[in-house]
């Protein structure tokens, strides 16, 4: 191959992103479920936009982004098809790819960096040779690949020039084997809960024994936890809304070859009540909400209907204050 | 002229609005985009013309013929414009390229 200008290097391909981008970025990732889905989904919104404006200028392509899921999105440009790889740095030289984004194939990969009010273009790789490298060196780690940003090409013209004068089908594409399940793609592992009736401590839980010593310092009402439940463990989740943190309480127990759960959610020790309108829902697997309820004034926990399901069931619990949400993945 | 001084002549508003307007690196890129955009067009229409247009199958080489006209252009017009406007205050603006951009825009506004 014939060695590339540093023109690239000097200057990188950077494309302002506009407020409408933004919105739509902004309204499309806030339909999902899960903080991290929703985070890499507005970045890949972005990067889809800015990506699309460019090649507008450039291209007498008819240019669209279009998705496959809620979180599946791509760039439709005439008869190719471009996937973009959002990042927020690149500082260890490395692109991720998941194998979700692998497993719905299109023509080319973008690297597209996003900045707080524009995209730069950092790096394009064709699927056909994507595949050439995955099949001799690729091995993923938690379902995503790293690849060193030298193999991408840095010049976004020839992205112009494959879609002008390169027929699609050049570039083969593999089929779609298996459906991807859009949460195993980013690598979200759920809590089990199986696993506290087998007495697992799992990282960032407790149980419910020290929560009932009160050099545990978390002031719930002891009376409203079901003495039956085998293991009843604490959540913190951290969650920084108005400064108001607030604890969640789970509870299981094995009962008619199901596991029986509870939920709580409780003020952190330092308040009495719940900030009013804070809202404790249960989602499916596919983020439909179940069950919700919300907390009025004065209220010093909340607590959703007891739920039973098989082992095995995914599902997810969600807390939400005005604008701010944070969702726990977890498997029975 | 800086920047500072052109926004209140063009009534740009602000100068955040005019950083995105009046972005020379930007309009480089854009001008070498399209520059390299028609040398290869041209290039492709005389191999058709030949009867040699099986390039549509072959992207390797469609890839390789880019590069070779990316680094004819940036070695005649695009590499000293970079330098040019990288460089910072007391820049001379003495290459091919802002020499073509200062006659382009004698003849805009001279017609």
């Amino acid at each position: 191959m014939t060695n590339y200008t540093d023109f690239r290097l000097l200057q990188p391909e950077t494309i302002w992103l506009e407020e409408d981008d933004y919105q739509l970025a902004s309204a499309l990732s806030n339909r999902l479920s899960g903080e991290r889905q929703r985070w890499q989904t507005y970045l890949d919104l972005l990067a889809l936009s800015g990506l699309q404006t460019w090649l507008n200028e450039h291209l007498d392509r008819k240019v669209a982004r279009q998705n496959r899921d809620s979180q599946t999105h791509f760039l439709q440009i005439g008869d190719f098809t471009l996937t973009a790889i959002a990042v927020e740095h690149l500082l260890n030289e490395t692109v991720p790819i998941s194998s979700q984004q692998l497993a719905y194939p299109t023509h080319f990969y973008g690297v597209l960096e996003v900045e707080e009010e524009e995209i730069i273009f950092r790096g394009l790789m064709r699927r056909d040779r994507l595949d050439d490298y995955l099949a001799e060196y690729g091995q993923p780690c938690d379902h995503v690949y790293s690849l060193l940003l030298s193999l991408f090409d840095p010049e976004p013209n020839h992205l112009i020039t494959y879609c002008q004068h390169l027929s699609p089908e050049a570039i083969p594409l593999p089929a779609i084997a298996v459906e991807p399940e859009p949460e195993k793609a980013i690598a979200i592992t759920p809590t089990k809960l199986t696993r506290w009736l087998e007495d697992s401590v799992i990282s960032g839980w407790t149980t419910l024994e020290n929560l009932l010593d009160p050099r545990f310092n978390v002031t719930f009402n002891t009376r409203s936890i079901d003495r039956e439940y085998v293991r009843g463990k604490l959540i913190d989740v951290g969650l920084q809304m108005n400064s108001i943190t607030m604890t969640l309480l789970i509870a299981v127990k094995e009962e008619d070859e199901k596991l029986k759960t509870k939920v709580q959610l409780y003020p952190s020790s330092t308040q009495q009540y719940l900030p009013a309108q804070v809202q404790l829902s249960l989602l499916s697997k596919m983020g439909k909400t179940l069950q919700s309820i919300q907390a009025r004034e004065r209220d010093n926990f909340i607590q959703l209907k007891p739920f039973k399901g098989k082992i095995g069931t995914r599902f997810s619990l969600e807390v939400a204050l005005d604008d701010a949400k944070i969702v726990e993945e977890f498997e029975l | 002229m800086s920047l500072k001084e052109i926004v209140p002549v063009l009534e740009l508003g602000n100068w955040d609005r005019a950083r995105r307007v009046l972005n020379p690196g930007e309009f480089l890129s854009s001008v070498r985009t399209q520059t390299i955009k028609l040398l290869l067009d041209i290039i492709l229409q005389k191999l058709a013309d030949l009867g040699l247009d099986e390039i549509a199958n072959q992207p390797d080489r469609l890839e390789n013929l880019s590069i070779q006209i990316e680094v004819f252009a940036d070695e005649a017009v695009f590499q000293a414009a970079t330098a040019e406007i990288k460089a910072g205050k007391n820049r001379s603006l003495k290459s091919l390229y802002a020499q073509q951009v200062r006659l382009y825009c004698q003849s805009s506004t001279s017609q």
